[in-house]
């Protein structure tokens, strides 16, 4: 009976730690001297707390069940190039970058790769010339000067 | 009256081609930058300004124009909220509650249309409260002290059980966990560094755009890549049009939500998503009574916080106007614009420059009529946004959403932050934890610690100071029965 | 490719027709961006906007500056930023200000300090004020001073920033004028200039140290009364007839210094240039009523000097933090 709810109690143990973690990094904030008589410890130690004794409510009691995902593949594959944008943006540039972003996230999304390369190939030119062109807030470079 | 000659005069100012013009564009361009998730009115009119400068326009056009992208914006947030449960601005965090729902049920037209109504009741109504109670409303709202926003957070924290259905326990640990996640960075009360990890990119703590497009727009895209993309082709069923009925019943709804978001709009200290999230609650509160579907797709779930955001963005202008005292970033960067101008907002600004005053209080009749009759054709075209191939849609959602966040602060650290919330924002929805509390921790937690410690430091630590002034007694009154009244009901059942 | 912002644009072509851009050592920028350490509306964005706005309007110099916001920490992560990933480009200037060197000095920009950019100069200054209600039981400084003395805790105090900000050093720099305790002073902060003004007005707090440009229209309508300017001299317009502190016998100024620095391994050609440009904008007769606009007073300094003042201000800031115990006594 326990098993299907493992998803639960996991979060709850997750939520133990945190509030201990946030908990004790709170005991460690020293200031020389605070304006204001409750200063930077309590509120985070106080909440916490609060946390905390949720998370240990949940290990207890827990409730829902997690559902197996029918496919992996495809968020996985859009994490990782999430994560990689993030990473690349500043290096190579705003149209590239974008351009190979939206093509994974498009594959992942059950598209032909021609179908795929086409989106790329319209986003990423579309929103530069919005955001940065349109709207002067400055996108990344890069060595191709896009 | 005084009020009725003066705003004849504003209408004259208003009226004039020019005017009328700068009006509808600032309209177009903030309903534009509302729909863009990250990109919020602060950067159009850094960005207009100096092309104010280039034009020679003169001070009036120039607000008529900056605020027509202020308060248009707040027409554009709840679009791709109700479409794609994606909020393109803080404030719709609310409104996904029910919006998505109803979008899910086929009815994102009918979502649209009376959320589009509503604010332009909201706003409206709330431009009239301004005509003649700018001045005494102002005056009386800088006696709000901080011991009062004390009550008033802790009175919208404890309607937060009505927020989030389903599981407490959940809501509660989620509402938390954003509580934490507003105080990381710098104190402001010592300025010492909190929650950050060691690390120089936390110190300006974590924005609200990373932590909105991680949850809501790269965690929807997780969830939607797992299921095969049913409930996004759910959404295109068509349902039925918004009726009349329904739209009645929603009228109550929308003049508590003005009330209540212009009241909280005028306070300097607390802004828009404050205002949403309380209205949202409290007409909840008021459903219970009856027959509802909040949470499933109600009509009053989604005109209420629409309502209450354009009120309150309307009522923040009041205390920037006739104070010179902003209460939001947005209305910062429209106070710095007047003062470019050399115009200095003040309790002098309606003698001494009614031309800019009441022009602009003017041309927010006008342009909010614009708004609306703009919005009603848009609806058709908004909705068919999700006959658009999910291959099409969603790359462009994510490079769009994480180009937003690029803009807020060019730092590639927040793109990754921004996607390890919506790994997290994935995982939260698997184990139905809800994440509108997360938001309204977040929104809330710091204003609730910096008001608290305010009052303290005021008081020296005594906490009867909570205790001392009228609004903050019928603040507290109003949390205990919000608190209370779902016990009484359990019992008498 | 000229690389011209659409709307920036306008304000380009009439600036070409006006005096053509100077050159300095060979260098021109290209695609000259300024980094503002705050969100867009805040004082480094509105130093870098009207910079920019005034380099353009006033034909200095020719390709448009960008302003590109880093928020975080009043400028610790633009200054992490332009260390770790620019340090040579020639490109790129970083507002700053007084509350950058408060920072710098409590040792709050991480490991950068004031010898890790190079000063490039100044657009202007705002200076510290003290300000009360209309009807406040303080007619003069001296009746502030006096109430300290007696009581440090008994006047609460009001500003924009936390324990050691700027904000702070202005109300305790008027405690140890008063020689007591500035860590006694009863001080709330509060976000930003304006909701303290706001807490003055609803009679929340009874001071406000803030500065002289967010006071001004609240003096000018008569709401407020300021008891002193913190400025070396009094102030021109409406603050002419507010003495300053020294006036009144208590040793406190405060000037925000608003200006530009550069990478710390940016090309001399490129330095002599952007300070060559501050120069010559510092003596444009257009540039006064744009600077008057951005609420700033004059104040000019460009490249050595204002490298002086930037290391003489830190070390200034660095021993009173030590002496009114905001930072522990090593490092």
């Amino acid at each position: 009976m326990a098993a299907p709810l493992l998803a639960d109690r996991a979060l709850g143990a997750v939520l133990v730690l945190a509030g201990a973690g946030v908990g004790w990094h709170a005991q460690s904030l020293e200031v020389a001297f605070a304006a204001d008589p409750i200063g930077p410890k309590a509120f985070p130690t106080l909440v916490a707390l609060a946390m905390a004794v949720c998370g240990a409510v949940l290990m207890v009691a827990p409730a829902t069940r997690w559902e197996k995902a029918e496919r992996v593949l495809p968020g996985i594959a859009a994490t990782v190039a999430m994560f990689v944008y993030g990473l690349a943006l500043p290096e190579i540039g705003f149209i590239p970058a974008t351009f190979a972003l939206c093509v994974v996230i498009a594959l992942a999304f059950g598209a032909t790769p021609l179908r795929a390369a086409a989106s790329g190939a319209v986003t990423a030119p579309a929103l530069w010339l919005l955001l940065d062109r349109l709207l002067d807030l400055p996108l990344p470079r890069g060595p191709l000067g896009i | 009256m005084d009020a009725i000659a003066a705003l004849m005069g504003g209408f004259a100012v208003a009226l004039t081609p020019t005017n009328l013009a700068l009006a509808l564009a600032g309209c177009l361009i903030g309903t534009a930058i509302g729909v863009l998730p990250g990109i919020g009115p602060m950067n159009a009119i850094a960005l207009l300004l100096p092309f104010c400068f280039a034009l020679k326009l003169p001070p009036e056009s120039a607000l008529i124009l900056l605020a027509a992208v202020y308060y248009g914006s707040g027409y554009g947030g709840r679009i791709t909220a109700i479409l794609l449960n994606m909020p393109g601005e803080p404030s719709a965090a609310i409104t996904t509650l029910d919006g998505h729902p109803l979008a899910k049920q086929g009815r994102a037209a009918a979502a649209l249309m009376v959320t589009g109504i509503g604010s332009f009741v909201g706003a409206t109504l709330s431009v009239v409260m301004m005509t003649f109670l700018a001045v005494p409303l102002a005056r009386v709202a800088v006696g709000f002290s901080p011991a009062d926003y004390v009550a008033l957070i802790v009175f919208a924290l404890s309607l937060l059980g009505a927020v989030a259905p389903g599981n407490a326990v959940k809501a509660w640990a989620a509402g938390c966990f954003g509580i934490l996640l507003a105080l990381v960075g710098v104190d402001s009360g010592t300025g010492i560094e909190r929650l950050t990890m060691g690390s120089m990119e936390m110190l300006g703590g974590i924005d609200f755009t990373v932590l909105a497009i991680g949850l809501f727009a790269i965690g929807e895209v997780l969830l939607l890549l797992e299921t095969r993309m049913r409930v996004a082709a759910a959404a295109l069923g068509h349902g039925e049009r918004l009726t009349l009925a329904e739209l009645a019943r929603c009228i109550p709804a929308m003049m508590r939500a003005t009330g209540i978001g212009f009241a909280i709009g005028v306070l300097p200290g607390a802004g828009a998503s404050v205002a949403a999230a309380l209205s949202y609650s409290t007409e909840r509160h008021i459903a219970e009574r009856g027959e509802h579907r909040f949470g499933k797709g109600d009509m009053r779930g989604v005109a209420s916080p629409e309502t209450a955001d354009n009120a309150a963005q309307i009522g923040n202008l009041v205390p920037m106007l006739s104070l010179g005292i902003p209460g939001s970033g947005t209305t910062a960067v429209l106070l710095g614009a007047l003062l470019m101008y050399s115009i200095t907002p003040g309790p002098l600004l309606f003698a001494q420059r009614p031309e800019v005053a009441w022009g602009l209080i003017a041309s927010m009749y006008i342009g909010n009529v614009m708004l609306l009759v703009l919005n009603i054709p848009l609806v058709g075209l908004f909705t068919r946004l999700l006959a658009v191939p999910a291959w099409v849609l969603y790359p462009g959602v994510i490079a769009l959403s994480l180009a937003g966040v690029w803009a807020v602060a060019n730092s590639p650290f927040d793109l990754m932050l921004a996607v390890g919330f919506g790994v997290l924002g994935y995982a939260l929805r698997k184990l139905d934890v809800p994440l509108v509390p997360i938001i309204l921790g977040f929104v809330l937690g710091r204003l609730l610690e910096d008001n608290f410690r305010r009052a303290m430091a005021l008081s020296d630590g005594d906490v009867a100071a909570l205790f001392a002034s009228i609004p903050s007694l019928l603040l507290w009154a109003c949390t205990a029965a919000a608190l209370a009244w779902p016990m009484l009901r359990r019992l008498r059942a | 490719m000229h690389r011209r912002h659409l709307l920036a644009g306008a304000a380009g072509l009439a600036a070409l027709a006006a005096t053509p851009a100077f050159a300095q050592g060979g260098f021109a920028p290209q695609n000259p961006e300024c980094i503002a350490g705050a969100a867009p509306g805040g004082g480094f964005d509105l130093t870098c906007r009207t910079a920019a706005r005034a380099f353009q309007e006033l034909g200095l110099i020719a390709p448009p500056i960008r302003t590109v916001n880093m928020p975080g920490g009043i400028g610790a992560v633009a200054i992490n930023h332009i260390n770790a990933q620019r340090r040579t480009d020639p490109n790129v200037i970083v507002a700053v200000s007084t509350g950058s060197w408060v920072n710098m000095a409590q040792g709050r920009f991480g490991r950068w300090g004031e010898n890790d950019v190079r000063w490039l100069g100044t657009i202007g200054a705002d200076f510290g004020v003290i300000a009360v209600r209309r009807d406040s039981r303080f007619q003069t400084l001296a009746d502030l001073v006096a109430a300290l003395r007696q009581d440090p805790g008994s006047v609460p105090m009001g500003a924009g920033g936390a324990v050691g900000s700027q904000d702070w050093t202005k109300a305790a720099l008027i405690a140890r004028g008063a020689g007591s305790d500035p860590r006694r002073i009863r001080y709330v902060p509060f976000e930003g200039g304006g909701q303290a003004m706001a807490a003055l007005l609803g009679g929340h707090i009874q001071v406000f140290p803030g500065d002289a440009t967010e006071v001004r229209g609240q003096l000018e309508a008569g709401e407020i009364r300021l008891l002193a300017v913190l400025a070396p001299n009094r102030l021109p317009g409406a603050f002419a007839n507010v003495p300053t502190a020294r006036e009144q016998g208590i040793d406190a100024e405060w000037t925000i210094v608003r200006g530009f620095y550069g990478p710390p391994q940016m090309p001399d050609a490129a330095y002599e240039y952007w300070v060559e440009a501050l120069r010559r904008l510092q003596a444009h007769p257009g540039w006064t009523a744009i600077r008057d606009g951005a609420g700033l007073f004059e104040f000019n300094m460009a490249g050595r000097d204002f490298e002086e003042l930037a290391k003489r201000r830190t070390a200034e800031y660095r021993a009173l933090a030590r002496e009114v115990g905001v930072i522990q006594q090593q490092n």
